[in-house]
């Protein structure tokens, strides 16, 4: 072997394995870059936004933008991280139960409001946020009818819930109860994320906005 | 190398697919794989440059001198040095994939509605 040759073999050595560290680095402080981002988006946002307001996009969003680009391995690593992206699903989970409702429309906000915006979505063919709309006019007009009547019931309760207090307090009729349970049964199907027909859908808002009448004037 | 993220978690679960687990261990196998390949090219170029080193020593025409020895070892060092980074990295899979499933677990309880989202949003 020449000692040209060999120059050149040991610069061409040193080369690669600059490149190869150099590489490393770059990409391992830039996914640190990232992770860190990522981590802080996801402590800055919270669901109740989107819960509130009834949009499934927001949501949507939320849980692929702000928890979704936290890598599995800081997932995995920081208790801080794991801990955010379970307390989101975890509230998001409360929401499509039945048993609680948002606390930015729990007391504000008229059940009227929530019943026509329920009725634009599902003329407009958006069966997810009518139907939703639909269980917060009810999860309203029972709070309403619960204050009216003078019964303790947790502030936080949602439709579920409160039909079942009601209810066993003899409150609402047998019939009203019935009609608002099947209501809020298709409206839990459709907010989480199953198929409710047209038709159905639009059955279960009648049914609601009678049986809401007949709440109304009790 | 694009590494696993909660998003990714997300769409096994709004695929609502009965063998979800299955594929997620799939992914981390694949992670595991590829990782292990760039181990084992850089373990071998290390490797490598150590014996082409070594032959080169053991001949008695040889030209090398000291800068040519020190820059092979540290390069191959180096090289070593990197590949052991990323083997270090794959004793943490084990944990990611477990953290992975419990993750796995409470989205499959959203599935249907991420996968309405990724319905409407695709």
């Amino acid at each position: 072997m020449t000692p040209e040759l060999e120059n050149v073999l040991a610069a061409v050595a040193a080369v690669v394995a600059l490149l190869a560290v150099a590489f490393t680095a770059f990409t391992r402080a830039w996914a640190a870059r990232q992770t860190r981002e990522a981590v802080e988006r996801a402590r800055g946002s919270k669901p109740d936004r989107a819960i509130s307001r009834l949009d499934l996009s927001e949501l949507g969003d939320y849980m692929y933008g702000a928890l979704g680009s936290i890598p599995i391995a800081e997932y995995a690593s920081n208790p801080r991280a794991r801990g955010d992206v379970a307390r989101g699903l975890e509230r998001i989970e409360r929401f499509l139960a039945d048993d609680e409702t948002p606390p930015a429309k729990r007391d504000g906000g008229a059940a009227s409001d929530a019943l026509a915006a329920a009725q634009r979505a599902l003329g407009a063919g958006d069966t997810w946020t009518g139907l939703a709309q639909l269980r917060r006019s009810i999860e309203i007009e029972l709070h309403q009818l619960a204050a009216r009547r003078e019964i303790s019931v947790p502030k936080r309760a949602g439709a579920g819930l409160l039909l079942r207090i009601l209810g066993d307090g003899q409150v609402l009729s047998r019939d009203i109860a019935l009609t608002l349970r099947k209501s809020i049964r298709v409206a839990n199907k459709a907010i989480h994320g199953e198929d409710v027909s047209p038709a159905a859908a639009d059955e279960a808002f009648a049914g609601a906005d009678y049986a809401l009448r007949s709440v109304r004037s009790s | 190398m694009r590494t696993l993220e909660v998003a990714d978690v997300l769409d096994l679960a709004a695929a609502q697919s009965s063998d979800a687990e299955e594929r997620l261990q799939k992914l981390f196998e694949w992670d595991f794989e590829r990782t292990m390949t760039s181990v084992r090219l850089l373990f071998i170029a290390a490797g490598s440059l150590l014996v082409a080193l070594l032959a080169a020593l053991i001949r008695d025409d040889t030209n090398l001198e000291i800068w040519h020895i020190a820059t092979i070892v540290g390069s191959a060092g180096l090289l070593a040095a990197v590949a052991w980074s990323m083997l270090r990295r794959t004793r943490e899979l084990h944990r990611e994939f477990l953290a992975a499933l419990g993750l796995l677990n409470s989205a499959q309880r959203l599935g249907p509605l991420l996968a309405r989202y990724r319905a409407g949003a695709s």
